[in-house]
């Protein structure tokens, strides 16, 4: 699903991301890349999506919250924070 | 058995998609694979009321995209195969995420049955669902069921024959005015001839809209057919446009919103949410409606504090020369002239705003140390994007109300060489620390009653400018694609007096520096000049030029040209010229130029906007590397400082001001 649909609180693990290159590289040095485990803080649909990684807070732009591919961690307390 | 009914199951993963299809089905199933994939396919058969029902379970999707396999499948199977109907499986403690995928059923113009499951969870967790309610709004059957006690299980296969038999396709959405129009546009294009899947012209101009890789990539004779390119580039322009988003996120949004209006008018929510008190504020300040608002409102409030706080000790200062100013009066000569109308004068009434310029400074330095100017940044993002630059761009303007020089320098951040030559070019419209003694002597003089919001309008129309021109250079210098923002927003945190007192500092350092040599020797220069009568003939020959403004006296043609130095000797210039000090100069720009607030106004806004000051001219040089962008640079600030000031002056007069 896209991140646009993530709840405040979920865990989620990113799949896969579209866009061009520099706005993924730039999503990489964030932290935000296939495979890793984000958690939600907040969605403000439609609007920035607030999520933590590596102990760090990010907002993701309206648009590109409907570019990132993820989906609900199994288990809800894992993520790589 | 006369009739035959094929169903598929759709839902997202984890709501009991496979229970139901147990329930449904009992012993009588077959497990193969997807043809050409490894991916399970599930099927099964049962007969209910004379029909001879045959299920095949989706994989549990999220949505319909082209960017999962599963996904794929699933939409490939409704299309292609067209069975005839759909069951969606809701997890009904869910319903707003699990509705997208209904969204995307109904798109499809399939006739869809609703399932609600989990119903005993929705309710547990205080969720009220009118099943009536979101029937009428969706236009398909709606059945609430709790599969895991085979409760329901009936209703949903009644539902599944009558459905059948009617064929009725529910509600399809509509994604407003502008998308609707380019939906139409590509799908008469689309009409009468082969699609892809066998979808309907409808949802393959969705696609084609959507950027949908599966529909672009795969399928050429339909991406790659020079009308319906055409149509799609020149729809995709548009939306882009009238939005500001492309049109993929457009047409999500309108899902959205089309689920928020269900979730409004058909459930209820208990209004318990913890959240903390970091996130409370990021809901709020980050509120697409809101957030612009509330940082305007940030920005004045700060100005009005630095005013009010320190008119106390301009107060001080302005005492404490006045005593010199005593002393000086009985020094005879040359040097009596120098200290009273050079130093006193001069300097004096650059000196006197060195409080409201710390004020603003540590109102600054907190913004930036509590977290929020980050924050700023994104909220300032939407519409920057509109003028084809990205929030990254905006931490440098931020950071020219305190100067302009280091935030030149910091568009090195921009990756983008054209979208940071933007910036520097627009970056001397935001109204540095130097420039507010100008509109503080101004403003204090002619506008004694709305001071503070005078001087706010001088910083509002710099972002207003410079958001304008940006968006016209961008236009002019080749347009380019501009990224998606993403931002670390650092956690709100109390500023401490150490971090402050230190940022103030650091901003605050350059302008007493600059007061205690350059400042004060252009100061000297121009008494010196004004001593020997050098000044008046240099100011005279410019002068006429400033007659459509309204300042077209000698003076102020005068303290323009040395203003180029350093804005702040624009106060200065005037201090020895009137041969007053800071409180005397409004009193004498009235009685000795006869100036009206409508030429002060007219003055403040070409101050702001004419030639930035060498220091900001030469920064420009080096990080642009191009004489001609620097010279560009000070041409346009030149013509439409002129323009603005002559405009505001002529059409104030019509109105007797």
């Amino acid at each position: 699903m896209p991140l646009a649909l993530a709840h405040p609180g979920e865990c989620v693990e990113i799949l896969r991301i579209r866009g061009g290159e520099g706005f993924r590289r730039r999503l990489a040095e964030m932290g935000l890349i296939a495979g890793n485990r984000v958690r939600v803080i907040s969605n403000g649909r439609p609007g920035p999506v607030v999520l933590e990684t590596k102990g760090s807070r990010l907002a993701i732009g309206h648009g590109a919250t409907q570019k990132i591919q993820v989906k609900p961690c199994v288990q809800a307390e894992e993520f790589d924070g | 058995m006369d009739k035959k009914i094929t169903v598929a199951l759709a839902g997202n993963p984890n709501t009991g998609k496979t229970t139901i299809f147990n329930a449904l089905t009992g012993a009588r199933q077959h497990v193969g694979n997807w043809p050409g994939v490894t991916v399970e396919k599930r099927e099964g058969n049962r007969e209910h009321k004379g029909a001879a029902i045959h299920v095949v379970d989706l994989p549990g999707v999220y949505s319909l995209t082209a960017y999962s396999l599963d996904e794929l499948i699933a939409r490939r199977f409704i299309l292609e195969e067209k069975p005839d109907l759909v069951a969606n499986i809701i997890d009904a403690s869910n319903l707003e995420r699990n509705l997208y995928l209904t969204t995307q059923l109904l798109e499809m113009g399939i006739p869809v049955v609703l399932v609600l499951n989990m119903m005993d969870m929705a309710r547990s967790r205080g969720l009220q669902i009118d099943p009536e309610k979101l029937s009428t709004l969706l236009g398909v059957p709606v059945v609430p069921c709790i599969a895991s006690r085979g409760e329901g299980i009936d209703a949903v296969m009644d539902t599944i024959v009558s459905v059948a038999a009617e064929h009725k396709p529910g509600v399809s959405l509509n994604y407003g005015r502008e998308v609707e129009h380019a939906i139409s546009t590509i799908e008469e294009l689309l009409q009468n001839r082969p699609l892809p899947h066998k979808a309907t012209p409808r949802w393959t101009a969705i696609k084609l809209l959507e950027d949908d890789e599966d529909m672009i990539e795969g399928h050429d004779e339909i991406a790659q057919d020079a009308a319906i390119s055409e149509a799609r580039m020149k729809s995709l322009a548009h939306l882009s446009n009238v939005y500001g988003d492309e049109a993929e996120t457009v047409i999500a949004d309108a899902r959205y919103g089309f689920i928020s209006g269900l979730m409004k008018d058909a459930v209820r929510k208990p209004a318990t949410q913890r959240v903390s008190m970091s996130d409370r504020i990021d809901r709020v300040v980050l509120n697409r409606w809101l957030g612009i608002p509330i940082f305007l409102a940030v920005l004045y409030g700060l100005f009005q504090l630095a005013f009010t706080v320190s008119i106390p000790f301009m107060d001080w200062i302005d005492a404490g020369f006045g005593w010199l100013a005593e002393r000086a009066i009985g020094v005879e000569g040359w040097f009596g002239a120098l200290l009273r109308d050079g130093i006193i004068g001069g300097l004096g009434s650059v000196l006197v705003f060195v409080p409201v310029i710390f004020l603003l400074y540590i109102a600054l330095s907190i913004l930036e140390d509590c977290g929020y100017m980050a924050r700023a940044a994104f909220v300032m993002d939407r519409l920057m994007h509109k003028i084809g630059l990205h929030g990254r761009s905006f931490v440098p303007m931020m950071l020219g109300f305190g100067c302009n020089v280091p935030a030149i320098m910091a568009t090195r951040t921009i990756e983008n060489p054209k979208d940071r030559l933007v910036t520097i070019l627009v970056n001397p419209l935001m109204s540095c620390g130097a420039r507010l003694p100008v509109y503080a002597l101004l403003a204090g003089a002619f506008f004694t009653a709305h001071q503070g919001l005078v001087v706010f309008s001088m910083y509002a129309i710099g972002i207003v400018l410079a958001i304008l021109l940006a968006w016209i250079f961008r236009k002019r210098l080749v347009r380019g694609e501009s990224g998606h923002f993403v931002m670390e927003l650092p956690p709100y945190r109390m500023p401490t007096i150490k971090g402050v007192a230190l940022h103030t500092w650091e901003r605050g350092r350059s302008f007493l520096v600059r007061a205690g040599t350059i400042i004060f020797s252009i100061v000297i220069v121009i008494w010196a000049l004004d001593y020997s009568g050098a000044l008046e003939p240099i100011g005279r020959v410019i002068a006429p030029i400033f007659a459509p403004t309204g300042f077209g006296q000698w003076q102020s043609a005068v303290t323009l040209v040395f203003g180029i130095l350093a804005k702040e000797v624009v106060v200065g210039t005037f201090g020895t010229l009137l041969g007053t000090g800071e409180a005397g100069i409004g009193a004498a720009l009235g009685s000795q130029l006869g100036w009206t607030p409508l030429i002060a106004y007219a003055f403040m806004v070409m101050t702001l906007i004419y030639v930035p000051c060498m220091a900001t001219i030469a920064v420009t040089r080096r990080e642009t590397g191009s004489w001609k962008w620097t010279f560009f640079m000070i041409g346009y600030t030149l013509v439409l400082g002129w323009i603005l000031a002559t405009l505001i002056f002529q059409i104030g007069r019509l109105f007797g001001g």
